[in-house]
């Protein structure tokens, strides 16, 4: 009956990858344009929604707090810094040392975030929320300075950070793709500690858990796929919050269940938001994370209002 | 045997001292009950007994060892924690959080298996609750909660139960119901309970030891029945007319 779901989505997302394939601004649809243009970028969709709502899962389990997401953290941001700070101290796009900046950004963003919310070994929901837009707005600001002092690559960081899926390196689609499925394997083999984690750190240490040792595993995973996620289609707000909460409604609070449908639910997100993107205003087309936003803040909002009183 | 020692336990909160100089010694199977006003340290001490406060002075052996030697998990096969309230936005349902009990005897890659959903069955089945087992557990009134909380500890088969207020917000009912059950698992399985309470006469028809606390400093050490005094009371709590306090309590 379970598996059975997971069959149903599974085929739903294949039916919707091939659909994605065939829309897009130009109704030509050659074989150039289905391969090389299309396919790379509904791969991007894929990977990155995956890769954003399992890491929304992990933050919202280990955190014990539904209304975190890799966005709001400034995990995405901590990525998109390393982003710019790698090219601002010369390194290349595409070098190995490059993409570990990423990764080491988007963790360290996320651990001065949780840093900062901790007080008396306690983190509060709140204040966890509010070192997460605070860390997320001063990293966007030193990227935005770094723009005005280098106008010449402008250009480029400002869709990477509205959000879009667009050309991408083919290795690097690849690596992404092999980092984010070792990850969600990772999350899968760590799901039952994330269950016990949902009852609040304290309980995790009643039960067992050595609790600094998981979070630290939690959010290295976490924030790595999140990295790849912002290296292959920038910062995409909010996939991680909406995803896990729809497919919480689906498969239950069970976390074994709730990241497989997250990844596949994810990755259904993305290709549908994008497949809107580029076609609604063609032949122009909007970054995706545009959108996303425009679902996600009102959908933040009602989880905000629906556990109000409830998250300290 | 001796199960809990301490010794001379300070612990200080960012240089504040939270309490200061606990001495106490239990054995198996007793019924220890601490008392003593809001902040006066009862939270705390629970804390360094669960491993959450790591001790900073003094001694503290629990069931023949050092009580920071233990790891993680193995300490948890012999010490279980109910606290006085837990909330999660997550609908687990009752099966689901009393299996996790079972944490501590699993690998780190290993599901829970057939037997520990088994375990978990029958234990809320003898606590007669196995009615709610598929229930979530936000849909639980806070005694059928407390419950559920209480099947989660005794499935980690502890040698150690400790509670934090476990009855401070439940009716009548619920509080004869779970003080009866700690009982009856202190006689049948030789459990040492520990409990931290305000309902003095309650835990004066179970506990038979007391440790009473006020602002950080230990009052009493001793058998219940020599601690839970008028006059004990009033020092503990700070409440001058002893007169009112051996009527209200029955002392």
């Amino acid at each position: 009956m379970k598996m059975n779901k997971f069959l149903i989505a599974l085929f739903v997302l294949a039916v919707l990858f091939v659909l994605s394939l065939f829309i897009g601004p130009t109704s030509l649809n050659g074989f150039d344009i289905i391969f090389h243009i299309r396919l790379p970028r509904v791969l991007q969709a894929v990977i990155a929604g995956c890769a954003l709502s399992v890491a929304g899962v992990i933050f919202q389990g280990v955190l014990k707090n539904p209304l975190c997401d890799p966005y709001i953290l400034g995990t995405s941001s901590g990525a998109l810094f390393g982003a710019v700070l790698a090219q601002v101290i010369g390194l290349n796009q595409g070098s190995f040392f490059f993409y570990i900046l990423i990764g080491a950004s988007a963790l360290g963003a996320t651990l001065i975030a949780y840093n900062l919310a901790k007080y008396k070994k306690q983190v509060s929901n709140v204040d966890l929320i509010l070192a997460g837009v605070i860390i997320s707005t001063f990293l966007s600001a030193l990227v935005l300075l770094f723009l005005s002092l280098h106008r010449e690559s402008a250009l480029n960081i400002v869709f990477f950070m509205m959000g879009g899926l667009y050309e991408t390196d083919k290795g690097l689609l690849i690596a992404a793709a092999v980092l984010v499925f070792i990850g969600i394997m990772l999350a899968l083999s760590l799901s039952r500690q994330l269950d016990i984690f949902s009852l609040g750190e304290e309980k995790a240490v009643h039960l067992g858990i050595n609790t600094e040792k998981y979070k630290i595993i939690y959010f290295t995973i976490a924030s790595l796929i999140t990295a790849c996620a912002v290296s292959i289609s920038g910062t995409i707000g909010f996939v991680g919050l909406v995803v896990p909460h729809m497919a919480r409604l689906i498969v239950g609070p069970s976390h074994f269940r709730l990241i497989l449908a997250s990844a596949i639910g994810g990755s259904m997100f993305l290709i549908v938001t994008d497949a809107f993107a580029r076609t609604v205003i063609a032949p122009g087309e909007i970054p995706v994370g545009i959108i996303t936003a425009l679902v996600g803040a009102p959908f933040f909002l009602w989880l905000l209002f629906r556990n109000r009183g409830k998250i300290k | 045997m001796q199960i809990i020692s301490a010794e001379n336990i300070d612990f200080k909160y960012n240089g504040e001292k939270a309490i200061n100089g606990i001495d106490f010694k239990i054995n198996e199977a007793d019924f220890l009950t601490i008392l003593g006003p809001n902040g006066s340290g009862k939270s705390t001490l629970l804390k360094i007994l669960a491993r959450i406060n790591d001790i900073q002075t003094g001694s503290l052996i629990v069931n023949g060892h050092y009580i920071e030697s233990y790891e993680s998990s193995e300490y948890a096969k012999f010490f279980s924690y109910v606290p006085g309230d837990i909330y999660t936005p997550y609908d687990f349902s009752v099966l689901e959080i009393v299996v996790m009990g079972r944490a501590p005897y699993l690998k780190w890659w290993e599901d829970y298996q057939k037997k520990d959903n088994l375990l978990a069955m029958e234990t809320l089945e003898s606590m007669r609750i196995s009615h709610l087992a598929k229930r979530s557990i936000n849909s639980l009134s806070s005694g059928e909660k407390q419950l559920v909380f209480i099947a989660q500890a005794l499935v980690q088969n502890p040698g150690i139960l400790v509670l934090d207020e476990p009855t401070s917000h439940l009716d009548i009912k619920y509080k004869m119901e779970i003080f009866g059950l700690l009982n009856k698992m202190r006689e049948e399985k030789k459990i040492t309970i520990i409990i931290a309470s305000h309902d003095i006469n309650l835990v004066s028809l179970y506990a038979n030891k007391a440790l009473l606390l006020n602002k950080g400093k230990q009052m009493f050490f001793g058998r219940a029945q020599d601690g839970l005094t008028a006059d004990n009371i009033s020092r503990t709590y700070e409440i001058e007319d002893t007169s009112k306090i051996t009527a209200m309590f029955k002392l």
